[in-house]
């Protein structure tokens, strides 16, 4: 009697518990408006300052708080004003921008031509991390307080896709020279919210900017917190902790596909995950070997199950996103899936019974499943492919020395063609050529494009360069991703950007 | 014989250890036999197939990420544990055990083997193993000598011990005194003497063993794809836990019976070869 009792008084606790944690979890749609934007970011951050990272999600994050002078609109391809207002070509590497008046930096300091000088040598100089990507920067002059005229060493007509990248931010040069190495904890801008403060590796808070020049930030805190872990994120979205989830994997799409509160939203993105050969080794300098493999790795079921849908397979260089991505000519796969074919372009470069070889990936869970599904799909064409699983900087550095044999990279997916390019030219070896492909002609023809400012002559030399190294298959493409992210659907107004993570337009609640 | 015989029954009357001594026989069998008794080859893919639910026709614990079947897998992953714990207990036992019994024996090695031993217990363990790992490379080869390396220092500290306390014993000096050599009294004489607690600790270590490799190929530096390593398997899953932790859920199973049987079998082990506890029950 006494024991059934308890027992009773144990379940009457445990349906009272449950209730109420239910009542408590998710939360009530519609629920009134809230002035703050809770976003996670799967990257660990350390510093802000765009002179000394590398990672995208600074450059993303960044964009907030800090304007360049053009940017891009939402296709990561059109060129919209931004800090300047119109520019010109005078020659072929000479431009004159016109900025915008009356804008002042967070800390007070007037916007003008001196600060765009400063902020632009600033990225090109020595100490930082970009110099690469800034290396035709001859000049930036001072022609008046709202006009600056920049020089290349040549003529370069990716300029303006170059400034519109989320490098070359123009930053407060009082702010940078008062506080040092200090500047990378709270970037100073011009931009709809400013820094307020931030924690390495933990979480980045921004308030809204009063005095922005444009149209007022909705919300006036935005905070963005480093869940590095696939689950807790989704954990943290659900129990209404966090509003929006940027980058996420299939399983959450799936996860979050049975729940009406959320929604997962779409749109182009800079990402492409590609394979590529060391065409210096044998038998990758084979181009029938190199082909054989493409059509040896069912690209299309990888998409449809391990990627849930998300991308399209294309042919490098030119991603759908790239400006000069021809959909008439480069729409249909040159390499399908066809293991036949494969074994036969196999047999006919001497290598009836295949042979073995490795697979370079970064040792994380996405990596380790596309380097499995590639070496299942190559063993049935005779290929034996062990995976080389090192840490991202191990990686980096054995492939640019060529001590790999295949491996797989991210690179760009949208904007200009010579964002990709430079990896297929002979000067880029041991740099950002890790195929060791290259081909007189192919130089010459990407050189070329660089330096014809007319648009119509330019796109025949990018598709002409782009067929050539299609043939040549140096590498192929798993796909060109899409950016997806999760929401709240008590979010209202957030706009997926392929390079940006615009927020001034979104609010919470209704 | 008799008193082995008493041995025998006390270890069987002791029900948890029995109960260890079972689900790792069961272990060992299912690991000698799972190419026969594995539906499927443990690393055929089926795309479309991934992550189906357990209970699925053909797949009774569901599909993996890449659709290959995890009860094929987990059966072949028993081998690879039993393995690792044998081979890392072999290792460990091999290297531990003489140079204990030299330290113990011999007092001009003692100083040396010792201040060797005392040297990497000041690492911990499994941050030994990385550093192991780190220089010689990822792979299963290497996880079972890191992980036997670790596991060397215990060893010989317990044989040391062992054969400290029976040292000046009147048998060890009789031998002596008969004109046996050093070598014979050490293997022959002194060591049987001391084999009950390194049994124990044996089995303990088998447990210790297949838990770090899981470890060590959960973060990727273990068994390398597509082996069907249980702590690999945990790995991968992980991504999908919300909406397939079936892919999670049996090998952290298969892990926490193996380990726990491997304890339960040392503790029943202590309990009935220890001769201060024997006369407490």
């Amino acid at each position: 009697m006494t024991q059934s009792m308890r027992w009773w008084t144990v379940v009457a606790c445990a349906v009272t518990v449950a209730v109420a944690a239910g009542a408590a979890g998710p939360p009530a749609a519609g629920a009134p408006a809230r002035d703050v934007l809770r976003l996670s970011v799967r990257t660990t951050v350390v510093g802000l300052d765009p002179k000394f990272e590398t990672a995208s999600t600074v450059g993303f994050i960044n964009s907030n708080v800090l304007e360049s002078l053009v940017t891009t609109d939402f296709d990561g391809k059109t060129i919209l004003p931004q800090l300047a207002t119109e520019w010109r070509a005078e020659t072929g590497s000479s431009w004159v921008f016109r900025l915008r008046p009356n804008v002042r930096f967070h800390d007070g300091t007037p916007f003008n031509a001196q600060a765009v000088k400063f902020s632009l040598e600033r990225m090109a100089d020595a100490e930082s991390v970009h110099r690469g990507d800034f290396a035709w920067l001859q000049s930036v002059e001072v022609v008046d307080p709202l006009t600056v005229r920049i020089r290349s060493k040549f003529p370069y007509a990716p300029m303006l896709s170059a400034l519109a990248f989320y490098q070359p931010y123009i930053v407060s040069p009082t702010a940078v020279q008062q506080m040092g190495t200090q500047f990378g904890q709270k970037p100073v801008g011009t931009g709809p919210f400013k820094y307020e403060s931030h924690v390495p590796r933990q979480r980045t808070i921004m308030v809204r900017n009063d005095d922005y020049w444009g149209p007022k930030a909705k919300v006036s805190r935005a905070e963005w917190i480093i869940v590095v872990e696939e689950n807790a994120r989704l954990a943290a979205l659900l129990s209404g902790e966090l509003d929006i989830l940027t980058i996420i994997e299939p399983s959450i799409m799936q996860a979050l596909a049975t729940r009406p509160q959320f929604a997962v939203l779409r749109g182009p993105d800079d990402l492409v995950d590609r394979v590529g050969f060391n065409a210096r080794k044998r038998p990758f300098d084979d181009v029938r070997v190199r082909r054989a493999l493409i059509h040896g790795v069912n690209r299309m079921q990888m998409i449809a199950t391990i990627f849930g849908g998300v991308g399209v397979a294309y042919d490098p260089p030119l991603a759908p996103g790239i400006w000069g991505y021809d959909p008439q000519t480069m729409g249909r796969l040159s390499y399908p899936y066809d293991p036949n074919k494969a074994r036969a372009l196999l047999a006919e470069a001497g290598f009836p019974n295949g042979f073995r070889t490795t697979f370079t990936i970064i040792n994380r869970p996405d990596h380790r499943q596309i380097g499995e599904v590639i070496q299942a799909d190559l063993k049935q064409i005779g290929v034996e492919v062990a995976l080389r699983a090192l840490d991202f900087a191990t990686v980096s550095q054995s492939t640019r020395q060529g001590e790999h044999d295949m491996y797989i990279i991210g690179t760009y997916g949208v904007g200009d063609p010579d964002r990709v390019l430079p990896e297929f030219e002979s000067a880029n070896f041991n740099v950002r050529n890790r195929n060791f492909w290259a081909d007189p002609e192919v130089d010459r023809l990407i050189l070329a494009q660089r330096q014809e400012l007319d648009t119509q002559k330019r796109l025949a030399l990018v598709r002409q360069a782009a067929a050539k190294i299609r043939e040549a298959a140096p590498e192929f493409a798993l796909r060109w991703r899409r950016a997806v992210l999760a929401i709240n659907k008590d979010v209202v107004g957030y706009r997926v950007h392929p390079q940006k993570w615009y927020v001034r337009d979104t609010s919470v609640g209704r | 014989m008799n008193r082995r015989g008493g041995l025998w029954r006390r270890f069987l009357r002791h029900r948890s250890a029995a109960a260890g001594l079972v689900v790792i026989a069961a272990l060992a069998v299912v690991a000698a036999l799972a190419p026969w008794l594995a539906p499927h080859p443990p690393d055929v893919q089926n795309l479309p197939g991934r992550l189906a639910p357990p209970g699925t026709p053909g797949h009774p614990l569901g599909t993996d990420e890449l659709g290959r079947d995890i009860l094929s897998r987990l059966l072949y992953g028993a081998r690879i544990s039993l393995v690792i714990g044998i081979i890392v207990v072999a290792v460990a036992v091999g290297v531990g055990v003489p140079a204990g019994a030299l330290a113990g024996y011999n007092p001009r090695y003692d100083g040396v083997i010792m201040r060797a031993v005392d040297l990497m217990l000041s690492f911990p363990g499994i941050l030994l193993a990385l550093v192991i790992i780190a220089v010689l490379g990822p792979g299963l080869g290497n996880t079972m000598l890191a992980v036997g390396i670790f596991s060397v220092p215990v060893f010989v500290r317990i044989t040391r011990a062992s054969i400290l306390s029976v040292r000046e014993l009147e048998y060890v000096q009789a031998a002596r005194a008969a004109g046996a050599r050093d070598g014979r009294i050490l293997f022959r004489h002194m060591l049987p003497n001391c084999l009950a607690p390194l049994l124990v600790q044996a089995t303990f270590r088998v447990a210790t063993s297949i838990l770090t490799a899981a470890s060590l190929s959960f973060i990727g530096l273990g068994a390398q794809p597509p082996t069907p390593e249980w702590g690999a398997m945990l790995a991968t899953g992980r991504v999908n836990l919300y909406i397939a932790p079936h892919v999670t859920l049996y090998p952290g199973l298969a892990i926490f019976i193996t380990v726990l049987a491997f304890n339960l079998l040392g503790d029943g082990l202590r309990d009935v070869l220890d001769p201060r506890l024997r006369a407490a029950h």
